[in-house]
């Protein structure tokens, strides 16, 4: 079986590079690099989601309207277009609890599990042609010899998920170290 | 109330000087402000200074997660973050308190 083609935001650098590089030559990543931030490009970034099989929503910018608003536009474009496909929703493991501390990035990383837990109902209430999870990640592996998520179990997780039965849902994986 | 200042989101940046003098601070949230919220928050908070922060939103209880809406992802994301905030002052980690009133 062949690899999926693959759209990713934010691929151009560290695990979302990696993840860009696996699905090479059929992969795509758009991110401020190369001229596509997730907020001022929405419309191009649609319009380009539509000739792959696969959209990983990664790019992160700190603001409501980055991952969040781009996940509900992208879910109501593919809905509108019958578009077959899967998307991936980098989400946090952060957001599971209360922290003892206040962390920017966990509430809105727990803002994209809401948009991604809405999408899921409406998807498993419908019949639509694609899937969506939203992938919840520990601690990425940043250095050699730390313990944590790498690029290699996302992307295994990824593949096996995309080579599951259409019939059923995965709204939502998490990935956190062992140790 | 005596010594604080209701913020007005639209206008909360152009105040953010008079209200880092102040000790109490209110404020009205709506679907749109979670960005301003969590910023107005973030600018008190590096004060390192006691502050009380009173929050009002819409009611979330009995709310159901709903279709894709952002305004009811504001609404349980602005609930998440405030307990996150409460939780920050718990632990010693913020000097900002905060009171959470819901508006039914």
């Amino acid at each position: 079986m062949s690899k999926p083609s693959v759209l990713i935001t934010g691929g151009n650098r560290g695990v979302g590079r990696e993840i860009f590089d696996y699905f090479a030559p059929n992969s795509l990543s758009l991110s401020r690099s190369n001229g596509f931030d997730i907020k001022e490009m929405q419309e191009e970034i649609l319009l380009r989601s539509l000739e792959f099989d696969i959209f990983i929503n990664y790019a992160h910018n700190g603001e409501f309207s980055g991952q969040v608003e781009l996940l509900y536009a992208l879910f109501n474009y593919w809905k509108n277009k019958g578009k077959n496909g899967y998307i991936f929703n980098v989400g946090s493991y952060s957001s599971f609890n209360i922290s003892k501390e206040f962390k920017r990035f966990s509430v809105l990383k727990y803002s994209l599990d809401v948009a991604n837990r809405q999408c899921c109902k409406e998807i498993e209430n419908n019949s639509y042609g694609f899937r969506m999870t939203n992938l919840r990640l520990g601690k990425l592996i940043q250095n050699e010899g730390e313990t944590g998520v790498s690029s290699k179990d996302i992307i295994s997780t990824i593949e096996f998920l995309w080579k599951t039965s259409p019939d059923v849902s995965y709204p939502e994986i998490v990935l956190t170290s062992c140790n | 109330m005596n010594g604080s200042a209701e913020i007005k989101m639209y206008n909360l940046f152009e105040r953010i000087r008079y209200l880092k003098n102040k000790k109490e601070i209110f404020i009205d949230l709506n679907f749109d402000s979670l960005s301003n919220f969590l910023r107005s928050y973030e600018e008190v908070r590096k004060e390192n200074k006691d502050f009380l922060l009173i929050v009002s939103s819409p009611k979330l209880k009995d709310l159901q997660i709903g279709y894709p809406c952002t305004k009811k992802n504001v609404l349980f994301t602005i609930d998440f973050a405030i307990k996150s905030m409460v939780s920050a002052w718990e632990n010693g980690e913020s000097k900002v308190k905060i009171i959470h009133l819901e508006k039914g």
